[in-house]
Parts: C-alpha cells; sequence; structure tokens
C-alpha cells in the first residue's frame, strides 16, 4: 500500500517542499529509509516505531520502504519523523482517507508526544505561496505558524489527537493570530534608557548620528567609561519594527529555533553581543547543522561586538563581506545558503591592551603594544566603522551630572524623523538609510558646496585622514544635516562628520 | 698612521673585561696606546689588577684583522670610531674624569662651541609633557641652541622631535650600539637624527640595551651640555640621575614645576626644592648664558585667532588636556557649532587632540 505526505525542509531561511512516500508491503519484515538522509533523519524510524506502538497502535510486521524526495538535496533533522509516522499509518489503513493540500512537519518523542521544530514560521509562509492550504505543526509552534495570514495552521500535541483529527473524529481550529496587535502591544517594552546614563554626551550624540543613518560606529574607551551600557541603550532609540521587518527578522529566529514557546514573533529590535571568544561558524552562520549566525539573528538591528580586539583576527575579517553587502553566503558540500545580515554594527575596545592608556600612572604599556593591539583592527574593517568616538574617563562627568540626560524617547523621536527624511528621498532607489547609499549615489545626495569642499580637502591633508575615509564622511555629513532638518550638507554638518573619523589619527598613525 | 692610531684605540676599547678603570689602570702603566699593543704577556702579568682571564682575552684580540673587519663593518653602518685623540672627539666630554677613550658617532658632529642644553624627563610622560618637550625641543633649537638627549621614549623623543621641527641640530646619546633601535617605536626619529642631527655613543655596534647602561649615557648627556632642562620625572627616575651628575658636573639644572601631588612632578618638584631653577618658558634658560631684553625674540608669539567661533573654544582650552564634554558645556555652542570650530583649530594646527577624548592648546 503506498501513501504520500507533505512536508518542507529549511534551506537557508527559506524553505523548500519534501515529499515523504511510504510503500508498505508483505515480505521480510523491515524499515528501510532512502533519499539522501543524514543520521537525525534515519533515526527517525525508530522513533516513529516505537511512537506508533507508545501509541497503542499494532504495528504489524511489514516490509516498510520510506522515501523522501527530491532525492538530490541532504535532509537533516528530526522534523520528518511526523510526516514519516503519518505516511506509515495512512499506509496501515489507521487514517484513512488521503491528505490533500497539507502539510506536516514535526519531531516525534517516544511516547507519541510531538515536540517542537525549528524554522515553522518561513516553512508556513513558503507552504502558502506554493498554494498549500492547511498546516499541521507541533503545538508548541503554533504562535510563530499562525503568524501566517491566509492559510490554516493546526497544532497537535500527539499521535493520537492527529490521528483523531485527520479521521474527523475531532475538530482543531486553525489559530489565528492578529499580528499588529502583538507588534503594537510590544512596542516601548525596552528595559533601558539613555537618561540612566550621566554625562557622555559626545558619544550620545555620535550614537544619535549612527542611530539615525544605521552607520558603524566604534567606541574608545577604558574599562569603566560605560561603553557597554551606552551600546545596550542603542535599541532604544530606533524604529519600531514594521510588519515585514518583524516578519523577517521572525523567520531568522525560527530557523535559528530562537522563537521561545507563545512568541508569534520577534517583535523588538534584535540587539546582538556574543562573546569574543564566539567561534566562526557561530558567528556568520553555517556549521554541520545549517543555522544563522549571529550577525544574522542582528538582522536589522545592533550587533555589538564588545571588545573588538579580544575577537580572533579571521573572525573579524569575514564581517567584512556581510557589512558591505548585508547578507552572507554559506557554501557547504551539498548547498550554498544566503543569510540576510543587514545590521548596525556598534564595538568598542580599550585605548591599550591595560585600558588606561593615556593615563600615565595606570597605564604600563608600551607604544609598540599599543601599537600591536590597535593593528588587529585591519584598515578594512576600521573604514567599515563610520563614526569612531571615544568615551571619556567619568570623572569630569560625575561632576556634572545635574545636567539633565536626554531620554531615549526624546532621541528616538529626533531619530524617527531623520529617518523619516531618508526614506522619502530614497523611495526611488529602493533603499532606506544614508548608510546604504551606493558610490554611484554619494556625489548625487551628497552634494557639498565650495565652502565644504575646502574644508574637507583641509581636513584630508592636515588631519592625514585614510582616503578611504571619504565616503563614509559624507554619509554621516548627510545623515547630520538630516537630523538638522536641512535639505543641504553645510559646513558645521560637514564639521561634525570629519569629527568623527579623526581618531584615526590619533590612534591608528604613526604618531605617539 | 692616524687611522692606525685610531685602530689602536679602537681595540683598546673592545677587549673583553677590560673596562674604564683598567683602561685607566694601563695607560697610567705604559703611557700609550701603541705601546699597550706591542706589550708583553708577562709585563701584563705584573699588573694586579689584570685577572687571569683579562690577560687571556687580551692576548687574544690583539688581532688586526679583526680590527679592518670591523672597521668596514662601521663604514657600512656609517658610523665612525672618535678616540679622545680625534679632532671630532667633542671637546666638553674631556672635561668629566672618566669621559671614555672612544665613542661611536654618525651624522652631525657636536658643535662644541655653541650653547648645548640638555632636555629629558620622564618615558611614560602626559601630554602636558609632550607639549612642553616639544616646545623647549623647537623653540631652543630656533634660538639656535645644540638640544641634546637619550632619544628615549616620552620626553626625550618630543625634545629631539621639536628640535627637528626647527631644523636645528640635535645629537642623541644612546644606551645601545648606534645599530640598534631602542625603543624599537623610535626607529622613525632616530632616522630622521641620523640624516638632520646627529647620534652618539659609547658602545659598539650589536650591543643591546641593558640597564647598567643607561646612568653611563646619562653621564655623556651631562658632560656634552651647559644646562639641563628637566620636564617630568618621577621620584628616583633616571632624569634625576641624570640631574644629579650635572650638578656634580657644574651645570646648570633647570626644571619645570609641576603639581604638588602629581607623581610625574615629584622628581621636578623635589629638584626645584634642591635648588634647580624654576624654569617655564626659554627665556628662562637662555637669560642664564645671553643678556636678554624684556621684549626678546625668543619670545613665543600667543597665536592669533580672528575667527569668533575658534577664539570661543581656543580661549577654554589650556594646556592640560580638557574632556570635550567639558568643552562643550563651556562654550554655550550648539554641538555642530561646537564640534566646527574644535575641527577648525585642529586643521589650522592651534590645538591637538590627545586620549580620552581630550584636546591641548599646543604651545
Ligand atoms: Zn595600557
Amino acid at each position: 500500500m503506498y501513501s504520500k505526505v507533505t512536508s518542507a525542509m529549511i534551506r537557508g531561511i527559506n524553505s523548500s517542499i519534501v515529499n515523504v512516500e511510504v510503500d508498505i508491503s508483505d515480505g521480510l519484515p523491515g524499515f528501510e529509509m532512502v533519499g539522501f538522509l543524514d543520521s537525525a533523519v534515519k533515526e527517525a524510524k525508530e522513533r516513529v516505531k516505537t511512537a506508533i506502538k507508545n501509541s497503542g497502535i499494532y504495528f504489524p510486521p511489514k516490509k516498510i520502504t520510506v522515501n523522501l524526495s527530491p532525492a538530490d538535496v541532504r535532509k537533516e533533522g528530526p522534523s520528518f519523523d511526523l510526516p514519516i509516522a503519518i505516511g506509515v499509518l495512512m499506509g496501515m489503513g489507521i487514517i484513512e482517507d488521503s491528505i490533500v493540500d497539507t502539510l506536516i512537519i514535526g519531531e516525534l518523542c517516544l511516547n507519541g508526544d510531538i515536540s517542537k521544530v525549528n524554522g515553522i514560521l518561513p516553512i508556513v509562509y513558503s507552504a502558502r505561496e506554493r498554494g498549500i492550504k492547511r498546516c499541521i505543526i507541533p503545538k508548541a509552534n503554533i504562535e510563530e505558524g499562525a503568524v501566517v495570514e491566509n492559510i490554516d495552521v493546526i497544532g497537535v500535541e500527539n499521535l493520537n489527537q492527529i490521528i483523531d483529527f485527520l479521521n474527523d473524529q475531532i475538530s482543531i481550529e486553525p489559530k489565528k493570530i492578529n499580528i499588529l496587535q502583538i507588534l503594537q502591544a510590544d512596542t516601548n517594552n525596552y528595559r533601558y534608557d539613555f537618561s540612566e546614563i550621566k554625562g557622555q554626551q559626545h558619544v550620545k550624540r555620535a550614537i544619535e548620528v549612527a542611530a539615525s543613518g544605521m552607520h558603524n560606529i566604534l567606541i574608545i574607551g577604558s574599562p569603566g567609561t560605560g561603553k557597554t551600557m551606552l551600546a545596550k541603550r542603542i535599541p532604544s532609540i530606533l524604529s519600531p519594527l514594521s510588519i515585514e521587518e518583524s516578519l523577517e527578522i521572525s523567520k531568522i529566529y525560527s530557523v535559528a529555533g530562537l522563537l521561545v514557546e507563545k512568541q508569534a514573533l520577534v517583535t523588538t529590535r534584535p540587539f546582538r553581543s556574543p562573546h569574543h571568544s564566539i567561534t566562526m561558524s557561530a558567528l556568520t552562520g553555517g556549521g554541520r547543522n545549517a543555522k544563522p549566525g549571529e550577525i544574522s539573528l542582528a538582522h536589522r538591528g545592533v550587533l555589538f561586538l564588545d571588545e573588538l580586539t579580544e575577537f580572533q583576527k579571521n573572525v573579524l575579517e569575514i564581517m567584512r563581506q556581510p557589512l558591505e553587502e548585508g547578507k552572507i553566503t554559506i557554501s557547504r558540500v551539498n548547498a550554498t545558503y544566503t543569510y540576510p545580515t543587514d545590521f548596525m554594527l556598534v564595538a568598542s575596545m580599550n585605548p591599550c591592551p591595560c585600558g588606561y592608556f593615556p593615563d600615565p600612572n595606570k597605564c604600563t604599556c608600551s607604544p609598540m603594544q599599543i601599537k600591536r593591539y590597535l593593528s588587529k583592527i585591519s584598515g578594512p574593517l576600521l573604514d567599515r566603522l563610520d563614526l569612531h568616538v571615544e568615551a571619556p574617563n567619568i570623572k569630569y562627568d560625575e561632576l556634572n551630572s545635574k545636567k539633565q540626560s536626554d531620554s531615549s524617547e526624546l532621541i528616538k523621536e529626533r531619530v524617527l524623523n531623520a529617518q523619516l527624511i531618508q526614506r522619502q528621498r530614497y523611495k526611488d532607489i529602493g533603499i532606506r538609510y544614508n548608510s546604504e547609499l551606493e558610490t554611484g549615489n554619494i556625489e548625487k545626495y551628497c552634494r557639498l558646496g565650495d565652502e565644504e569642499k575646502s574644508l574637507l580637502k583641509q581636513a584630508f591633508e592636515s588631519l592625514e585622514l585614510s582616503t578611504r575615509a571619504y565616503h563614509r564622511i559624507l554619509k554621516v555629513a548627510r545623515t547630520i544635516a538630516d537630523l538638522d532638518s536641512s535639505e543641504n550638507i553645510n559646513i558645521t554638518h560637514l564639521s561634525e562628520a570629519i569629527h568623527y573619523r579623526t581618531l584615526d589619527k590619533k590612534y591608528w598613525s604613526k604618531g605617539r | 698612521m692616524n687611522i692606525e692610531r685610531e685602530g689602536y684605540w679602537y681595540w683598546f676599547n673592545n677587549i673583553d673585561g677590560i673596562g674604564r678603570k683598567k683602561q685607566q689602570i694601563l695607560l697610567d702603566y705604559f703611557e700609550d696606546v701603541e705601546e699597550i699593543w706591542k706589550v708583553s704577556e708577562d709585563s701584563l702579568k705584573e699588573i694586579k689588577a689584570l685577572s687571569s682571564n683579562d690577560v687571556a682575552s687580551f692576548v687574544d684580540s690583539r688581532n688586526a684583522e679583526k680590527i679592518k673587519k670591523d672597521f668596514e663593518m662601521l663604514k657600512k653602518w656609517k658610523v665612525e670610531f672618535l678616540s679622545i685623540e680625534n679632532k671630532n672627539y667633542p671637546t666638553k666630554l674631556k672635561n668629566i674624569y672618566d669621559y671614555p677613550y672612544g665613542i661611536y658617532y654618525s651624522g652631525n658632529y657636536i658643535n662644541n662651541d655653541t650653547l648645548s642644553i640638555a632636555v629629558i624627563g620622564a618615558r611614560n610622560c602626559s601630554e602636558y609633557g609632550i607639549e612642553l618637550a616639544t616646545y623647549f625641543g623647537r623653540e631652543l633649537s630656533k634660538a639656535g641652541v645644540q638640544v641634546i638627549s637619550g632619544l628615549a621614549r616620552g620626553i626625550d623623543t618630543y625634545a629631539h622631535k621639536g628640535a627637528l621641527m626647527s631644523n636645528g641640530n640635535t645629537i642623541g646619546v644612546l644606551g645601545t650600539g648606534i645599530d640598534i633601535c631602542y625603543p624599537e617605536e623610535n626607529i622613525k626619529v632616530m632616522e630622521e637624527m641620523l640624516e638632520r642631527g646627529g647620534i652618539l655613543s659609547e658602545y659598539n655596534l650589536g650591543v643591546q640595551p641593558r640597564p647598567g647602561h643607561f646612568p653611563m649615557r646619562n653621564r655623556i648627556i651631562s658632560a656634552l651640555v651647559d644646562g639641563i632642562v628637566v620636564i617630568e620625572a618621577r621620584k628616583r627616575s633616571g632624569s634625576l640621575i641624570t640631574a644629579n651628575i650635572g650638578l656634580e658636573h657644574g651645570k646648570d639644572i633647570f626644571a619645570v614645576p609641576g603639581r604638588a601631588f602629581d607623581k610625574l612632578s615629584e622628581g621636578t618638584n623635589a629638584i626645584i626644592k634642591a635648588g634647580a631653577k624654576i624654569t617655564t618658558k626659554i627665556e628662562d634658560v637662555l637669560e642664564e648664558y645671553f643678556d636678554i631684553e624684556e621684549s626678546d625674540q625668543f619670545s613665543v608669539k600667543s597665536r592669533i585667532i580672528t575667527n569668533q567661533l575658534e577664539k570661543t573654544i581656543y580661549n577654554i582650552l589650556d594646556f592640560d588636556p580638557k574632556c570635550i564634554d567639558e568643552l562643550e558645556g563651556e562654550s554655550k555652542l550648539p554641538i555642530g557649532q561646537f564640534l566646527q570650530g574644535l575641527l577648525s583649530l585642529e586643521i589650522h594646527g592651534a590645538i591637538r587632540k590627545v586620549a580620552n577624548s581630550g584636546y591641548v592648546k599646543i604651545l
């Protein structure tokens, strides 16, 4: 007896259909599985057999053959347990009718319970795109699955329940969710606020500029200057997620298995801060069971690399492509995946190995040691950090803490205004932020007057700026002008943008 | 013939185990370096100060071939050996009792007739120290003074750098061989010094830095100069040793005062208490040697800043670093304008960015 069930697998952050075919015939009893399977899929036969038995169903001694197609892609993970079991049960006649227009996915426990799998959101999403009418998924994944509209999403808890459901013994209502409501309920829930940090006006300003144009920023400062505290507050001034963004991010989190139960969507901008001991594959994605890495989990949000110089050099170098292209391509033996990586990079580092340069009473590092330390950040990577800013020691700021600090709400208002200006300006060229401007468009949107041009020329000469900094400065100046609601980039805007590149000279040139 | 004399002296300065004291004994005993070259092993043994090892290495070292080769090597490095008899041997160096019998030299010779001032201080100095060292180096040099220092990290380096800015002759005295750059980050200054100044050492090529060398080097610095300016020195630091040697040599000691409890000023403040001259500008040094009128030519002109925005910011700046947040608060300017003025001052070379988000005026 032949039966067929439709299921799916994750490829990158999308999914593709996998057909599960089951044939049950008389012959030497056995359970054979074919179709380019990894070991976790092969183990399905034990789980399926035991789960069916433990659900109180007689497992006949027959010759069972399971084929997963298409045969040219390698199938991974335990999410085929449920469709295989359903195929077997159909072949045995336990499930009476054939199943049409339905996608089934789920992992089985030995007692017949159905447990959570990764990547439900993109799977349901592409099921709808392919005209499938119904998805039966683990109950534990129901919230994220139900995010997709115009498709019935049914959550099931155990084998007996899905049998009864498919045999029309019981009915289960498809889960419905109002995305907009979830998103709106979840704005303003960020834990940290900029007003909690006294002083550091200059760094806060640089962060405001960076956030407005989604520019990458490097914060240099001694331990205790609050670099991490400042960075953690950046999401509090970023725009709320749109539905599209939320879905996009949620797909990534779904694939990574990071959506917790009852969580339908990622509703706040991601803030990821991987430790510097992170491995290459954990940062970029990939690995044995292909999963998005930290740089993709930070998509549309903030990737914070604390103690930048502590990261392995090759780990940093690999960041260059994703920073430039907003995506990373991971090649594996049988497939190539692309994960989105459009994030704002926020990096922090000490000014020297001991952290206390230039305090001569505290810093014990030689200039050579400092040079070696800084050279861990390569020129090309440094160039991709549009703004460089130093967080001074807190001494002065404590004395002046009476000065009121702007709340995140207030800063956010300014940021959103600047972002709105950008969105309107770029609506025809398909980008949203100044940081996304391509070289060809920079001259058009970042035009300078004669006075500004001459300042830029002088600055390059006397401050020894790297020529590669040129376009970065223009883009940042554009953002500063937008914050000022100014159509033109004037000398003040440009000066501030240049100012954010002047650390180059102090730290990375042959100086002291 | 003369070269041969230099050859004997070179040999005499490079015998293992024979230091300055034993050299003196040998010279007192045999009277001339050529006589020492010819002396027999037996007569050497008569000298009680020499151990049997000394005698053995002495005999071994009398190798004319090797000396020839060494001279070729020196030539390759553009280093000259100057014996005490050489006309280019710095005259002032002979005034100390333990002058070296030979030195190694590269670049410009010391001018024996011009005023020479040492500018020395802490290796691990502050931004204030950097500013002052550069200022003293630059302005003294502009006034025609030969600036001498030890090419060490910190104050020494900035004093040389300042002097190079004014194209003056500046001499670095090393505690290592001239082919050894120590500290290694000084390679650029050292190259520039070789081209436009001079470098001197009592140590032969290849001699690595050793703690004992630096006090010896300091005695040479002191010997070569008329006065010593100390900018930032900790308690019990090398700079204080130099100042003390300077006192013994009868040189003028100048000290730039610092704040009472600042570790980098403990040394300078201590020598001020002991009688060093409080010095805040080059005139304080120069007036000891020349007649200087009130409105003299050496005075540093205060910068004229015409732009109102720049002026506002310049006036709240100091020679001690001030933090950017502090400056912005005091300027009462909107952030954009404040940064515009600050950048403009920086571009025009009126101020300098230092670590920790600080800014200082350039002297
Ligand atoms: Zn340090």
